[in-house]
């Protein structure tokens, strides 16, 4: 019972803070600074998520070396994307790099 | 809500190993099968889960699970926060299913869509095709990590969750079109790198909080020489 509880605990506080804007979506405005900052949320957020794992391998600082396959896949998929734009293609050259590096090196 | 779902798919790809490492690990913990998927089905957060299954093994206090629960989902506040703007015509019910299944993937993936197309026809569409992809994926693969159990050798390794990674710069890159942009991209870069330890996703908040705060103040600059 326990458990139960403690699911309910953790699904209260998941889904309050997904919930809150959403919930109050018609009767909020925000003011210009904060739309301002809130229009930078997508590349701060998933540029924070991904960064340690570019740069991290299971908690080890690997950096810039040639044996960071996931670096290099990272930076190909960047110049991708800034010159083509396109998601699916981002991912393809990304996913190709990584497993091509993986391969060679393992080959 | 197919297009939702299809570019989702490498999102999808990441995930894989994630759920199926949290239902290997609850497995392992001696949770019951019954825990391990009503948490998936409720709280429906996968970082949480980790720490939940972890704090557990170690006997920590249920209250004690739910605080950091609450820290390490924080930032779903900055994502409901910012597509406000795109859910406020929809009825109450159907913005209450859509925050339910808010996370990281959807976000990225519908923040890219927004960048393309602006306009929101069919916008809850594709938001939900993308939400309920992900969320009976976690779903499949949180059982099967826990039937398979100790089977699994380390999925992490399997390199999928690289997927995630470049579909997310394949979500930032487009949006690097002025100073202000580069700069919040730049700093959260170095931030997290140096933040990543901090408990409870603490550093991550951190890291969001102080790229914007320089993106807005270079926007500040920028718009005080223009004016000038």
């Amino acid at each position: 019972m326990n458990e139960a509880l403690l699911i309910l605990g953790m699904f209260l506080v998941t889904y309050s803070v997904r919930l809150f804007p959403f919930a109050m979506a018609h009767r909020i405005r925000f003011a210009p600074w904060l739309r301002e900052a809130l229009s930078y949320v997508p590349v701060a957020a998933l540029t924070a998520i991904i960064a340690p794992i570019i740069i991290y391998d299971d908690q080890e600082l690997i950096g810039i070396t040639a044996d960071n396959h996931q670096l290099w896949a990272a930076l190909a998929a960047f110049l991708f994307a800034l010159v083509k734009r396109n998601l699916l293609g981002t991912v393809i050259v990304g996913m190709g790099t990584y497993f091509l590096l993986r391969w060679l090196a393992y080959a | 809500m197919f297009q939702g779902a299809r570019d989702t798919l490498p999102m999808i790809l990441a995930a894989i190993p994630f759920g199926a490492l949290y239902g290997a690990l609850a497995q392992a913990a001696d949770l019951s099968l019954w825990v391990t998927t009503a948490m998936s089905l409720f709280v429906f957060a996968g970082s949480s889960q980790f720490v939940a299954v972890n704090m557990l093994l170690l006997g920590t206090p249920g209250i004690v699970i739910v605080i950091a629960t609450f820290f390490i989902n924080l930032r779903h506040l900055m994502y409901s926060a910012n597509l406000l703007e795109q859910v406020k015509h929809y009825p109450a019910p159907l913005r209450a299913l859509m925050a339910f299944w808010l996370t990281d993937e959807t976000f990225a993936v519908v923040s890219a869509r927004l960048n393309t197309t602006p306009s929101h026809e069919g916008f809850h569409f594709y938001y939900l095709g993308s939400a309920l992809f992900m969320y009976l994926n976690w779903q499949a693969c949180s059982v099967a990590g826990y039937l398979l159990g100790a089977q699994i050798d380390d999925p992490l390794a399997w390199g999928l969750d690289i997927a995630m990674v470049v579909a997310f710069i394949g979500v930032i890159a487009p949006r690097l079109t002025n100073l202000p942009m580069w700069s919040c991209a730049i700093a959260a870069f170095f931030i997290a790198l140096i933040t990543k330890d901090w408990p409870y996703n603490s550093g991550l908040i951190f890291t969001m909080v102080s790229a914007i705060g320089l993106a807005m103040l270079v926007s500040h600059y920028q718009r005080q020489r223009h004016n000038e």
